[in-house]
């Protein structure tokens, strides 16, 4: 029996033996790759950065859809939808921590910081055979990096910097700044130092020292637009920085140096960058999320309008809408293009309504009346953006054409058309530089550059001895119709100071019989409250870190 | 209790009667007695000992259960026989004696872990499951069979699909990410589900409910362990059995929803409020065109919150009211009225057959079995058919080496999985499409050349529709296990195992779409899509158990060692779909070859799957001191892949002790003769779960592409410290028995306390990411099992028996990472607004919502508000106006924020006691059982509602019936409890979707009868069975209380699949 006893010993002690092999427990997931080792080399490095820019798309809706164009004046959204939507609870104003978009949007920033961190940390380390190509490099994540923190500041007001990867323990005890600060102490650094490191457009490229101008990443353009866009902000409400506006001057007058090929000669040529041909987008916008193709295609097509699935449109229904977002150009600008002829409204940014086909209805457009300019006036008050749309009428007129059958017929891959968002536009450029002329009394100069872009779209120039306070409007309108649904308004008003009361007209103006719409509280407007909420994900994930903003 | 007393005072006389019998009797000449001995089955008992107490005098019987002997007439004979009571008879001629099977199962083994003990032996908490419960009962799935019978084991049907998985709990929930699904050990193999398992193959169910006894499998155990038992080939001539069954299946319930002329006369209701919303100047007489013309409208709009534009056909159909009401232009065209549920549930067939052959003699033993299973569900394609092959044989080789295979082949062809429960499917779709369509349309709406109704929604879909997109899937799955059994001297044996279950799936979906929703413009094929997705998996186990048992006098010593290896996941998934198809006659094949056009491929992706290695070695030792004194520990080492490299192994320690006190010299000295058994029990061990996903513990880069060039960022955030969730647990226990153990009570009270537990912490979204997996937070389950077991009434007509069961189990979370505060909570799950809760000192999930109060119902009720509070009620910002909903106001500021601020706890998805109680007659040949089962203390989200039951839905759906009681007006203020139709200040899920989901069910009655055969066939039966027969419960939103089926949420029921109510006929014949 002795003998038995030892021979289950061997047997146990052969099988304990098997497992003493730590290795052999270690399997990571066989379909990913592991950071571990990652990041060395120049090729890697760049498929590091593009996953900076990646994560851009994700990024898109709710911060230049949602909580900016959403938030302005350019959009009336139904107060009143079967359901609760979050572009009626944003645009009312009746948003909180909860809504999920907020915490998409304030995650989506600092995974893209993240991302840029985790490059920077790696780049000085790693081997290229041109310094030129790592400058280069270090150049666009940082312009990314000072994207993200200058939208979270002037988005969310006070957040936290990060300039660094981050352990779990600091990120729980890292605060918020002053939003002055993050712009002041990280974004501008962080551009002025990109600025310095990036080439222009022509010059920039890839880890194999072939040419990337097509692929509408970050140049030295982008960086100077970017910072004179900054510059502005912080001329502007809330930070009131009476010094940033030299700066700002600095950086228009050299972008629209430096810059002027990126002015569309026509109005026809300037349509096509709205279309789905990346080379035409990107010669005329300084800046843009590329949208390559319909696997990572644009996600404000299927937001930005009710359905309009109707084979007049586009050629099949690869457009289906939201018909749960009800989100409509706002009368007054409707009116606006549509009494002026303007060739980027009616037809181009928006539709009013379709005919019955088969038996699918027509679309029940609705006529009422609005205050506009002192006079009433009779407007389509439901018409759909299209502008993220490029229907079929539109790819006929400008010649780009596009096989929409290759988007696949699935709901999430139909409504995502290859069209690029552009973030920097050398109008907008124009138009900031013309505000800048009106403050200083140079109404003619400021005309000037309105009129550029009105005399290019066809409609009535303004005349160049306006009085300084119907210059500014006119520029402030110019800003609306040319950069409609390009996520800029919102923080126009922001920055002038207005959203108040720009806001409380537009519901005014939306009463019936003298009466708010129904859900439309004027209540809601409140000091403080053109910063979003703190999401309840991150006040929830470190209880007590984050200092909820006023208002909310 | 009645029952009991009398069953008391029964055995009471006939002691008495015995003990005078025996006084009284008088010496008498010997005469010869003969008769039978039988058990309760009319199965003749071989070998029972037939004497005369207190003396030599005895036989035995013989084959077929006779004996002979010769004593004085009136002699007082007992009856003896191994795993029977003991019965005292009067000696006669011709005597026909039933022996009752021993309620105590003296000789009963359970199979725990690696071996099986005595039950008089076990020192932790099992409960068993004999097939008794099993064979009468049709099921797609064996679980099903578990729902009422064992204390601490709760089953929910939470899909009535056929073939879905049941939710099997034991002894509560504790874990937030890992699972809470229990490890099914199937002859030995440890799988993570029963499915395509034959019920009717299953000999027994053990389920290890503590941790002592489910330690043993270590990192697997803390949601305890079901140990799957198949049938043995029993010793003697071949055994052949058909059992087969066909059955209907009805709808068990039908839900209240608006009939035709109802939801014409609310839509009309409707459609006047809202235009008078919108142009207050306007009248309700206004015709469709002048309300357009009034509003600006270019076309009529007909469907969503802002309709207002009816169909003039509706007015013939209702009230001289209604109509004199309005105007409109009847062109006198009738409408099809519509019953979606009576349409879609039609009655469904099901059948059954099982075919076994069993048998062993000296040196082999064998069972082989056919299966096929055919249900119907009652929702349109959605249909479940199973094949079964088993071959279990097992041979001596020679004196002590044993070999033997398990084979078991399943292959299940399910149709339409998922198609009919939940969000978006035609669960759905049946209960929210409008009554009613266009003329001659009926419920071919949509369907060519039909379009949609212009008043309804794209739901409307006639059955065609779902049998033409439905999902075909085909399994196979394959458990083969063999082993060599070692028995080299005696007390010890020695086990090795290798076993591989082979697992794939291949699910086709032809979506013909040519003939719905006016595809048919663009051509056949054009419209439509295949997905073809592939997946196999294997996975191994290499096992090796010493066991050794021995008794040196008093003393018993039992030991067992062993190791495993297990290899797992080892295999590929594929998916493939096309587009832009030649026709739709072809559904399988696109080999491009095959047709004109070439089908757009939309995707095709191939993944391998990551490997799973488990390395283990676990060891027990019992002890057992005169059947008085008993101790177990065990103790178990595993390793993982899954987990991070710094916490790689863990340990899995168990201890408990049991004293059998009614052994004791005092206790049987006692003078308690009524009193049989009584056994105290205690245990503690600790165990773990394992459930995580395969990238948790390591970092990984997701790559994507940027305009058009390759990127890669940060995809899982890996964290190497990660481990198990490790849960320790106690159990004390008392099992009775009295009267000749025809009583018998087990109770249980247990602590589970489950730390370290795998949880997706937020982190601030600085760090890169919002979530990580870590070991934080515990959760607290205690409880409270009783079994209770009664021979009612026992003779040899009739007898009664009777199962009851009460399981009470709370939750409580302990702690939440590294916040502790008492109160706090965190929002673990939302989903569409639907929120549950953690907060430490309280149960899980709790839902989390405004608490809906009913409704505003005049100003006067909102100015007296003003008054008391001094704020003007509101719902986010906006003032209330009559007919809004009113809501508890928690932070008392007057205004109802659909937020944190105002939402509270307002139920609980667990319920506190459930219960099962079976009852088992019998009378001559006819038998008859009846299970009940029943739960209470818990809650049930009918998110539903929000698809349903809410204002502002327009006429595109229909609405529960009870808004038949809506406000409308002041002075129409239906019951106080559903708000206007119109009101916009409603959150999108509030308590007002909350319910009860206490319930009371009639599960399962059975009616049985065997007929009397002589030779040939050696037993028969037949037997009609009803299931579900009949359930109270006050659930509005859904058609079960058990029902929930938002992933991984808990008690929230959307949509479900109708329950069914099944009749089945049955016949089991033995050769």
């Amino acid at each position: 029996m002795f003998k038995n006893i030892k021979h289950i010993l061997m047997i146990a002690g052969a099988a304990l033996l098997a497992f003493s092999c730590q290795d052999y427990l270690n399997q990571p997931p066989v379909g990913s790759l592991s950071p571990d080792g990652f990041y060395t080399t120049a090729a890697h490095l760049e498929s590091g950065v593009l996953g900076v820019y990646a994560k851009l798309p994700a990024i898109e809706n709710p911060q230049y859809l949602l909580f900016s164009e959403d938030r302005s004046d350019n959009f009336w959204a139904d107060p009143d939808p079967n359901g609760v939507r979050s572009c009626s609870e944003v645009a009312f104003l009746r948003i909180n921590g909860s809504l999920s978009e907020l915490g998409t949007l304030w995650a989506g920033w600092y995974s893209l910081i993240y991302n840029a961190n985790t490059v920077l940390a790696n780049i000085d380390a790693a081997e290229f055979s041109d310094a030129a190509i790592k400058n280069q490099f270090k150049g666009e994540v940082l312009f990314l990096r000072a994207l993200a923190h200058f939208e979270l500041a002037r988005t969310f007001g006070n957040v936290p910097i990060v300039d660094h990867i981050l352990s779990p323990s600091e990120s729980k005890e890292l605060t918020q700044s002053p939003a002055a600060d993050v712009i002041n102490n990280r974004v501008i650094p962080d551009l002025v130092e990109a600025e310095g490191l990036l080439p222009f457009r022509a010059s920039m490229k890839g880890a194999t020292g072939s040419s990337v101008a097509s692929q509408g990443r970050a140049d030295k353009l982008a960086a100077q637009a970017l910072l004179a866009r900054v510059y502005m902000t912080l001329k502007g409400y809330p930070f009131n920085d009476a010094s940033a506006k030299a700066k700002a001057l600095t950086y228009l007058d050299q972008v629209i140096q430096n810059g002027a090929a990126y002015f569309a000669p026509t109005i026809a040529e300037w349509k096509k960058q709205f279309m789905t041909d990346q080379a035409q987008s990107n010669k005329y916008q300084i800046f843009a999320i590329q949208h390559a193709d319909t696997g990572h295609g644009n996600t404000l097509t299927f937001e930005e309008g009710v359905g309009i699935a109707n084979l007049n449109i586009v050629t099949d229904e690869y457009h289906s809408g939201n018909g749960m977002t009800s989100l409509y150009p706002e009368a007054t600008l409707h009116y606006e293009f549509v009494s002026n002829n303007d060739p980027r409204g009616l037809g181009f940014y928006f539709l009013d309504g379709y005919d019955a086909y088969g038996k699918t209805p027509a679309y029940a457009s609705r006529t009422t009346t609005f205050q506009y300019e002192g006079k009433s006036i009779q407007t389509i008050e439901n018409a759909i953006n299209i502008k993220w749309c490029p229907t079929a009428p539109k790819r006929n007129e400008t010649g780009i054409a596009f096989d929409e059958t290759s988007m696949g017929t699935s709901t999430g891959s139909r409504n995502k058309w290859p069209l690029n968002f552009p973030i920097l536009r050398y109008e907008d450029m124009m138009l900031l530089r013309a505000e800048l002329y009106v403050e200083d009394g140079n109404v003619a100069s400021a005309m000037g550059l309105v009129n550029q872009i009105r005399k290019r779209a066809g409609v009535p120039e303004r005349i160049l001895n306006a009085s300084a306070a119907d210059a500014m409007k006119y520029v402030k309108l110019e800003r609306k119709l040319e950069l409609y649904l390009e996520g800029v308004r919102w923080f126009d008003e922001v920055r002038y100071g207005e959203w108040k009361e720009c806001t409380l007209a537009m519901w005014d103006n939306y009463k019936v019989d003298g009466k708010y719409r129904t859900n439309v509280a004027p209540g809601n407007i409140q000091d403080g409250r053109h910063f979003l909420p703190i999401p309840l994900s991150e006040t929830n994930a470190a209880p007590g870190l984050y200092t909820q903003n006023t208002g909310w | 209790m009645r029952s009991f007393f009398s069953v008391g005072q029964k055995a009471f006389y006939a002691l008495l009667t015995t003990v005078a019998l025996l006084l009284a009797s008088v010496p008498a000449s010997a005469q010869t007695t003969s008769g039978k001995v039988l058990d309760t089955n009319g199965v003749p008992v071989i070998g029972a000992a037939v004497m005369v107490p207190g003396t030599t005098t005895g036989v035995t019987t013989d084959i077929d259960g006779n004996f002979e002997l010769r004593v004085a007439p009136g002699t007082v004979l007992e009856v003896s026989c191994i795993g029977y009571v003991s019965k005292h008879v009067t000696a006669a001629a011709n005597m026909s004696i039933v022996l009752e099977e021993d309620a105590e199962m003296l000789e009963e083994t359970v199979v725990i872990g690696y071996g099986s003990v005595k039950k008089t032996d076990l020192t932790s908490a099992v409960s068993k499951m004999d097939n008794k419960g099993i064979e009468d009962r049709p099921m797609a799935r064996a679980e099903q069979a578990l729902q009422g019978q064992l204390a601490g084991v709760s089953v929910r049907v939470t899909s009535a699909e056929p073939g879905a998985d049941p939710e099997i709990r034991v002894r509560g929930a504790a874990s937030i990410s890992a699972g809470n699904n229990p490890l099914y050990v199937i002859d030995g193999v440890p799988q993570s589900s029963m499915t395509g398992i034959n019920p009717n193959d299953i000999a027994s169910i053990e389920v290890l409910k503590d941790a002592a006894s489910s330690a043993i499998y270590g990192s697997r155990g803390s949601n305890g362990v079901v140990i799957v038992t198949t049938k043995q080939g029993q010793k003697g001539k071949p055994k052949v059995s058909y059992s087969g069954t066909v059955g209907l299946s009805t709808l068990e319930k039908r839900m209240d929803v608006f009939s035709a002329t109802e939801w014409m006369e609310f839509a009309i209701k409707y459609m006047d409020h809202r235009y008078l919303q919108l142009y207050p100047k306007g009248n309700i007489s206004d015709d469709n065109e002048t309300r357009m013309k009034n509003l600006g409208y270019s076309a009529p709009v007909r469907t969503g919150g802002n309709a207002i534009n009816f169909d003039d056909r509706w007015f013939k159909y209702l009230s001289k009211d209604i109509q004199a009401a309005h105007t409109y232009h009847d062109d006198g065209t009738e409408l099809s009225l519509l019953d979606w549920q009576s349409y879609a549930y039609s009655p469904a067939w099901q059948q059954s057959h099982n075919v076994s052959i069993s048998g062993a003699n000296d040196a082999t033993k064998y069972m082989f079995s056919l299966g096929y299973l055919d249900q119907d569900g009652l929702s349109p394609a959605s249909s479940y058919k199973r094949i079964n092959l088993r071959t279990n044989v097992e041979s001596k080789l020679n004196k002590w080496l044993t070999v033997g295979l398990n084979l078991a082949p399943s292959f299940i062809i399910n149709v339409g999985a998922g198609r009919g429960n939940g969000k978006d499917t035609r669960a759905h779709h049946v209960l929210t499409s409008p009554p009613v369509s266009d003329t001659g349309v009926g419920y071919n709406t949509q369907y060519y050349p039909n379009t949609t109704y212009l008043w309804g929604g794209t739901g409307m879909r006639p059955k065609v529709y779902y049998e033409d997109t439905a999902p075909v899937s085909h399994q196979l799955r394959l458990q083969a296990s063999t082993f060599l059994r070692a028995n080299p001297f005696d007390g010890f044996q020695i086990e090795a195992t290798a076993s591989a279950t082979y697992y794939n799936n291949n699910t086709n979906t032809f979506s013909a779409e040519t003939l719905t929703n006016q595809n048919w413009l663009k051509g056949e094929g054009v419209s439509s899509s295949e997905t073809h997705s592939t997946e196999y998996s294997i996975n191994t186990l290499l096992q090796v158990v010493a066991n050794y048992n021995k008794t040196f006098g008093k003393h018993n010593v039992a030991a067992m060692l062993g190791a495993s290896s297990e290899l797992g996941n080892i295999g590929y998934s594929t998916t493939q779909s096309y587009g832009n198809l030649a026709n739709d006659v072809i559904r399988g094949t696109f080999t491009g070859s095959n047709s004109t056009t070439t089908p757009t491929v939309k995707s095709s992706n191939v993944a391998e799957k990551t490997n799973t290695k488990l390395l283990s070695a676990f060891g027990r030792l019992s002890y057992n001191y005169d059947n008085r004194y008993m101790v177990s520990a065990s103790l178990r080492r595993d390793g993982y892949s899954r987990f991070g490299s710094q916490n790689k192994w863990g340990w899995f320690p168990s201890a408990s002790a049991g004293w059998m006190i009614s052994n004791e010299p005092f206790f049987k000295n006692g003078g308690l003769g009524w009193w049989n058994t009584l056994k105290l029990r205690v245990s503690y061990g600790q165990t773990g779960n394992y459930g995580i996903g395969e990238a948790a513990a390591y970092s990984t880069l997701t790559a994507d592409s940027y305009a058009n060039t390759l990127a890669y960022y940060a995809g899982s955030f890996g964290n190497n410290a990660l481990g198990w969730e490790k849960t320790h647990s106690w159990d004390v226990a008392v099992d009775l028995g009295f009267l000749n153990n025809r009583i018998q009570l087990s109770v249980d009270w247990y602590t589970k306390t489950t730390t370290d537990l795998l949880y997706q912490v937020p982190v601030p979204s600085v760090f890169g990411t919002t979530t990580v997996t870590d070991n934080l937070g515990s959760v607290l389950n205690h409880g409270l099992e009783i079994e209770l077991n009664t021979q009612n009434i026992s003779n040899r007509d009739f007898t009664w028996s009777t199962s009851f069961n009460v399981s009470y189990n709370r939750n409580k979370v302990l702690q939440l990472g590294d916040n502790t505060t008492v109160g706090d909570y965190v929002i673990t799950r939302s989903n569409m607004q639907m929120n549950q809760i953690l907060r430490i000192g309280y149960p899980m999930y709790e839902f989390f919502e405004l608490k809906y109060l009913g409704v505003w119902k005049t100003q006067a009720e909102i100015d007296e508000y003003i008054a008391k509070t001094g704020l003007v009620p509101k719902f986010k910002g906006a003032a209330v106006v009559p007919g809004d909903p009113k809501y508890e106001d928690v932070d008392g500021d007057g205004n109802v924020n659909d937020d944190a601020r105002d939402w509270q706890v307002c139920g609980d998805p667990a319920p506190k006691f459930v219960f099962g109680m079976t009852n088992r007659f019998q009378w001559k040949n006819f038998d008859a059982s009846i299970l009940f089962t029943a739960q209470t203390g818990g809650q049930i989200l009918g998110g539903f509602g929000r698809a349903v039951d809410r204002p502002r839905m327009g006429t595109q759906q229909n609405a529960m019936g009870h808004w038949r009681n809506a406000w409308w007006s002041e002075t129409e203020q239906g019951d106080g409890w559903l708000p206007y139709p119109l009101t916009t200040k409603e959150s999108n899920v509030d308590s007002r979707f909350l319910y009860s989901s206490d319930y009371f069910r009639i599960k399962n009655l059975t009616l049985g009868y065997k007929i009397p055969f002589k030779n040939f066939i050696s037993s028969a039966r037949i037997y009609l069975s009803i299931e579900n027969l009949l359930i109270l419960d006050s659930y509005y939103l859904g058609y079960s209380p058990e029902a929930s089926n938002q992933g991984g949420f808990v008690g929230i029921d959307y949509g479900a699949y109708p329950s069914a109510r099944t009749f089945t006929l049955g016949l089991n014949i033995n050769f």
